[in-house]
């Protein structure tokens, strides 16, 4: 059959996925995520090298609600991209290949994400 | 379109030697912000222009580039089957990433 006529279902909400499906789909967003923000955050350096008034309206900025706000989210991304990352080097290693195994880390980086984003954000 | 037999492995590679990398000095950093934060602008320069502190970094911001670029570009891949669509895509996000890297390097020195 050619690709054009193969039955194809997209209609993703009705499909029940494992957790390790919902955790490779997260890894993946935090990434996009993350990427797109790089370039804010060099401009965050570049400013705070620049000059002292430079640092100061950094250090301004970082202190307001908003900026906390995505600071928050920022360290939730990184957290999920860096939890799910080290899973996926485990992996590479054939360490957690089990289902079940595999199941139980899935769960453990999805709640350990939020929870050790929430501590950076607290201490710094 | 044909590739270098080679290049999905020598991606692989790159991907996870650059996130050992950015793994520990993300941490390196997180803890010395929460340890010693910082409070003046001397101090931020001073603590930035040490030579081992200034290599590290910059090769901490080309590592992250490049594991974005592997990152994204096999995300393009997946999610753009057309051809010049997804050439256009990964040449906006090659140039962004490029750019960032050179900007980068003015930010250090």
């Amino acid at each position: 059959m050619k690709t054009a006529q193969r039955p194809h279902y997209l209609n993703l909400f009705t499909l029940a996925f494992p957790v390790m499906a919902v955790l490779s789909i997260c890894h993946r967003i935090s990434g996009i995520f993350l990427t797109v923000s790089l370039p804010y955050f060099l401009f965050l350096l570049d400013l705070s090298v620049g000059s002292k008034s430079g640092f100061l309206q950094v250090k301004d900025t970082l202190q307001t609600p908003l900026a906390s706000m995505m600071l928050l989210l920022c360290l939730w991304a990184f957290s999920l991209h860096f939890w799910s990352g080290l899973r996926f080097l485990l992996l590479d290693a054939h360490i957690g290949l089990h289902k079940r195994t595999s199941q139980i880390a899935s769960w453990f980086v999805l709640v350990i994400s939020p929870l050790s984003a929430f501590l950076l954000w607290r201490l710094l | 379109m044909s590739r270098v037999s080679s290049s999905g492995l020598k991606s692989w590679i790159t991907q996870r030697i650059s996130a050992v990398y950015i793994a520990f000095f993300s941490v390196f950093l997180l803890l010395h912000f929460i340890f010693s934060p910082i409070e003046h602008y001397t101090d931020w320069k001073q603590w930035l222009s040490q030579p081992w502190l200034a290599v590290s970094f910059y090769l901490y911001i080309i590592a992250l580039l490049l594991h974005s670029w592997i990152g994204m570009k096999d995300i393009l891949m997946d999610y753009v089957p057309d051809f010049r669509l997804r050439l256009f895509a990964m040449t906006l996000v090659a140039m962004g990433l490029l750019s960032c890297a050179i900007w980068s390097s003015f930010l250090l020195t």
